[in-house]
C-alpha cells in the first residue's frame, strides 16, 4: 500500500505552465523528497499528488488506481501544511478527531487512535489546548498528529519544519525520520534545504522549472550528478566549474594535472571543494 | 488616580501652558460630546416630562412635576400655586377650577374661602420629580408586551436568517473560483445605491401577490438578504486562510461542514458585527413595516408608537418614554457584543 505514480503530469495556470509533464514511480514505503529552488513546482505537484488541484494533463495512480478525478478526502492520503493549519477554534484533541468523525468512525476507535497518536507523539497533556496555546514545535507535532491518526496510505509535507527554528528543525528532523522507520508509510516530502534532504530522504528528486532534473539516492545525486544543475545544486559550498579543453581522452590542467576524460572537445570540470587540497609544491 | 488626571489634562505646550492645539482640542471634545450625547440625554430626561411641561417655552433641562395637596372637600388632589395677592403679597394655594383667564382658588389650610385669581398673578409650584405615567400608562392601555413581542420576533428571525444567507453567500463569493463571480460580487455591491424608496412598489406587489401582507414574515423575507452584510462577511473570509479550508478538505469534511464547522467559527467576529448591524436596522424598521402590517395585533414597537402621533394631537409624553425603551435593547446588544468587534482569531492557528 502507497505506491505512487505520476504519468506524463502537466499543469498550468491560464497561460503560463507550471509542470512540464513529470514522469515518476514512488515504491512503498519510501520517503522520497522534492527538492528546488523556489518556484521549481515541487509544492504544486504535492498539491496535485493531494487532489488539493487538478492536472492539466496526465495520469496520477495510487496503488495501481487512477485517482487523477479523485477528491482529495477519497485518496486515503494525509497532508502537513507548511503552516501547519490547525483550526484555530478547536483543541488538540478536537483537532486529531475532525477528520475521523467526518468518516463516521465509531467514538471509541477515535479516541483509542487519538490517544495512539497523541502517545507516540508525547502530546498528550496538550490535548486539551488549543493552537494558540502551542509553540510552534508543539504544534508541528499536532500538524503530525493529525495526520497519522488518519492511517493514511500515504503522508504528504510541505515544507514542514521551515517554520521552526534552526535547534528544532534538527530534532523535528530525526523524530520524522524515527517516525518513518517506525511507521513505513510512503512519505512524500517538500524542501528547499538540501541538508534536510539529504538526511532524510531514500530518494531524492531534484526539479527546476516544473521538469525533473534527476532522481535518485542522495549519495549518487552527490557523486554522479547527471548535470550541472544538479551538480551545482547539492552540496555546500557548491561545486566549482572550470571551463577546460579534452584532447585525446586527458583534460589537461594549467597546473600540469591530467584527467582521464570519454569526451573530446570543450567539458566544463566540476570540483568539490573539499576535495581539493593545499599543496607544498609551487 | 493621579495618573489618570494627567493623562487628561496634559497639554502640548511647554510646562503646562495652553498651546492653540490644546484649546481646539477640547473645544473640538466638548463640543462633539454634547453633540453626540446631547439629544440622548435629553430625550431621557423629556421622556420623564409630563405633556404641560414637554410644551412650555422656554423649555426647562430637568423634569419637574407640579405639587399637589389634598384639601378638605375634594376628593382628588389639587395642583398648588403660588399666588400673588392684590395687596403684594403671596401665598401658597389650591385650584379647584379655571374659569376663563381666572382661576378659583383655595388655600388648604382654609378650604372654606374661596377666591378668584387671575392666571397670570400665579405660578405653579414645582418639583423636580418624574413623571412615571409616561411609561406606566402604555404598559397598560398600549398593546406594548403584544408589539414588543412582535418586534422581538422580527428582528431575531430576520437576524438569523441574515446571517444563515449572508455567510453563505459571502463563502462562496471569497473561498470558491467559478466564472463570473466578481461580476456577482459587484452586483451585489451595486445594489448598495438603490435605496427602499425606490424598489417601495414593486417589492409591495412581489410581497402582496406571494400573499405576505399583514404577515410578520412579509416583513422579515425582504429583509434578509443585505448588500452589506454579504460584503463584510466576504472581506472578513478573504482574510481566513486557505489552506484551513484545504486540511479540512483532506479531512474528509464536506463543503457543507467546512462552511458550518469552520468557516463560521472563525468569521465569528465580523458575524458579531453584523448581528449588531441588523438587530438596529430591523429593531429600528420603520417605513417597511408600516406598508405591511395594518392589522393592529400585528405591529411592531415603531409603528405601535407612531399610533401616538395622530393627525391633530401628538402624544409626545408617550412617545418619548417609548422610544427610550424601545432603545434599551439596541444598547444591550451593542454593549454585549462589542467585544467580539475587536477580537479576531482566525489567524491564530496558523504560524
Amino acid at each position: 500500500m502507497g505506491r505512487i505514480a505520476l504519468r506524463n503530469i502537466r499543469k498550468s495556470f491560464q497561460a503560463v505552465d507550471v509542470i512540464h509533464g513529470i514522469e515518476l514511480e514512488i515504491d512503498e514505503g519510501e520517503l522520497v523528497v522534492f527538492v528546488g529552488p523556489s518556484g521549481c513546482g515541487k509544492s504544486t505537484l504535492l498539491r496535485l499528488i493531494a487532489g488539493l488541484d487538478k492536472p492539466t494533463s496526465g495520469r496520477i495512480e495510487i496503488d495501481g488506481q487512477d485517482v487523477t478525478q479523485t477528491g482529495a478526502a477519497d485518496r486515503g492520503l494525509a497532508m502537513v501544511f507548511q503552516s501547519y493549519a490547525l483550526y484555530p477554534h478547536m483543541t488538540v484533541r478536537q483537532n486529531l478527531s475532525f477528520g475521523l468523525e467526518n468518516q463516521r468512525m465509531p467514538r471509541q476507535e477515535i479516541a483509542t487512535r487519538v490517544d495512539a497518536a497523541a502517545r507516540m507523539l508525547e502530546i498528550g497533556e496538550l490535548l486539551e489546548r488549543r493552537p494558540t496555546q502551542l509553540s510552534g514545535g508543539q504544534r508541528q507535532r499536532v500538524a503530525i498528529g493529525r495526520a497519522i491518526v488518519r492511517n493514511p496510505t500515504a503522508f504528504l509535507l510541505d515544507e514542514p519544519l521551515s517554520n521552526l527554528d534552526a535547534e528544532l528543525r534538527g530534532t523535528m528532523r530525526a523524530e520524522l525520520s524515527a517516525l518513518h522507520a517506525r511507521l513505513e508509510t510512503t512519505m512524500i516530502y517538500v524542501t528547499h534545504d538540501q541538508v534536510e534532504a539529504m538526511t532524510l530522504a531514500d530518494r531524492i528528486v531534484v526539479l527546476r522549472k516544473g521538469r525533473i532534473e534527476q532522481v535518485d539516492t542522495p549519495l549518487n545525486l552527490y557523486n554522479r550528478p547527471q548535470n550541472l544543475f544538479v551538480a551545482g545544486f547539492i552540496g555546500a559550498p557548491n561545486m566549482n566549474f572550470f571551463h577546460a579543453e579534452a584532447s585525446d581522452g586527458l583534460v589537461r590542467l594549467p597546473g600540469g594535472a591530467e584527467i582521464p576524460i570519454a569526451h573530446e572537445g570543450p567539458v566544463t570540470l566540476g570540483l568539490r571543494p573539499q576535495h581539493l587540497r593545499p599543496s607544498a609544491r609551487r | 488616580m493621579k495618573a489618570v488626571g494627567r493623562f487628561l489634562f496634559r497639554k502640548r505646550g511647554h510646562g503646562g501652558a495652553w498651546h492653540w492645539t490644546d484649546v481646539v482640542t477640547w473645544i473640538w471634545l466638548i463640543l462633539g460630546t454634547i453633540i453626540m450625547f446631547g439629544p440622548a440625554l435629553w430625550l431621557v430626561s423629556s421622556s420623564f416630562k409630563g405633556p404641560a411641561q414637554l410644551a412650555e417655552f422656554p423649555p426647562t433641562l430637568l423634569p419637574y412635576v407640579q405639587e399637589v395637596a389634598n384639601v378638605e372637600g375634594h376628593d382628588t388632589p389639587l395642583p398648588l400655586y403660588m399666588v400673588t395677592m392684590e395687596d403684594g403679597s403671596t401665598r401658597v394655594m389650591a385650584e379647584i377650577r379655571r374659569i376663563g383667564t381666572s382661576a378659583q382658588m383655595v388655600d388648604p389650610a382654609d378650604p372654606q374661602e374661596r377666591v378668584s385669581v387671575p392666571l397670570v398673578d400665579r405660578q405653579p409650584l414645582r418639583e423636580v420629580g418624574l413623571a412615571l405615567n409616561n411609561y406606566v400608562d402604555p404598559f397598560l392601555a398600549f398593546d406594548f408586551m403584544r408589539y414588543l413581542g412582535n418586534s422581538v420576533f422580527v428582528t431575531v428571525a430576520a437576524t438569523l436568517l441574515t446571517l444563515l444567507t449572508n455567510s453563505m453567500a459571502a463563502y462562496a463569493l471569497s473561498k470558491y473560483r467559478f466564472r463570473g463571480r466578481d461580476a456577482v460580487m459587484l452586483l451585489i455591491v451595486a445594489t448598495l445605491m438603490v435605496p427602499l424608496s425606490v424598489i417601495l412598489v414593486p417589492l409591495y406587489s412581489v410581497v402582496s401577490s406571494v400573499g405576505l401582507l399583514n404577515s410578520l414574515w412579509g416583513v422579515i423575507l425582504p429583509t434578509i438578504a443585505t448588500p452589506t452584510g454579504v460584503f463584510l462577511l466576504r472581506q472578513y473570509m478573504l482574510t481566513i486562510p486557505d489552506e484551513l479550508i484545504e486540511a479540512a478538505r483532506m479531512d474528509h469534511a464536506s463543503e457543507w461542514q467546512i462552511y458550518w464547522r469552520i468557516v463560521l467559527p472563525l468569521a465569528a467576529p465580523a458575524l458579531a458585527v453584523l448581528t449588531i448591524f441588523s438587530v438596529v436596522w430591523r429593531w429600528n424598521d420603520f417605513l417597511w413595516p408600516l406598508i405591511v402590517l395594518s392589522r393592529r395585533e400585528l405591529y411592531t414597537l415603531q409603528i405601535g408608537l407612531n399610533t401616538y402621533a395622530g393627525e391633530l394631537n401628538v402624544q409626545w409624553h408617550y412617545i418619548l418614554a417609548m422610544t427610550v425603551v424601545t432603545m434599551i435593547p439596541v444598547v444591550l446588544v451593542f454593549i454585549f457584543l462589542q467585544r467580539f468587534i475587536t477580537t479576531g482569531i482566525a489567524g491564530a492557528g496558523i504560524k
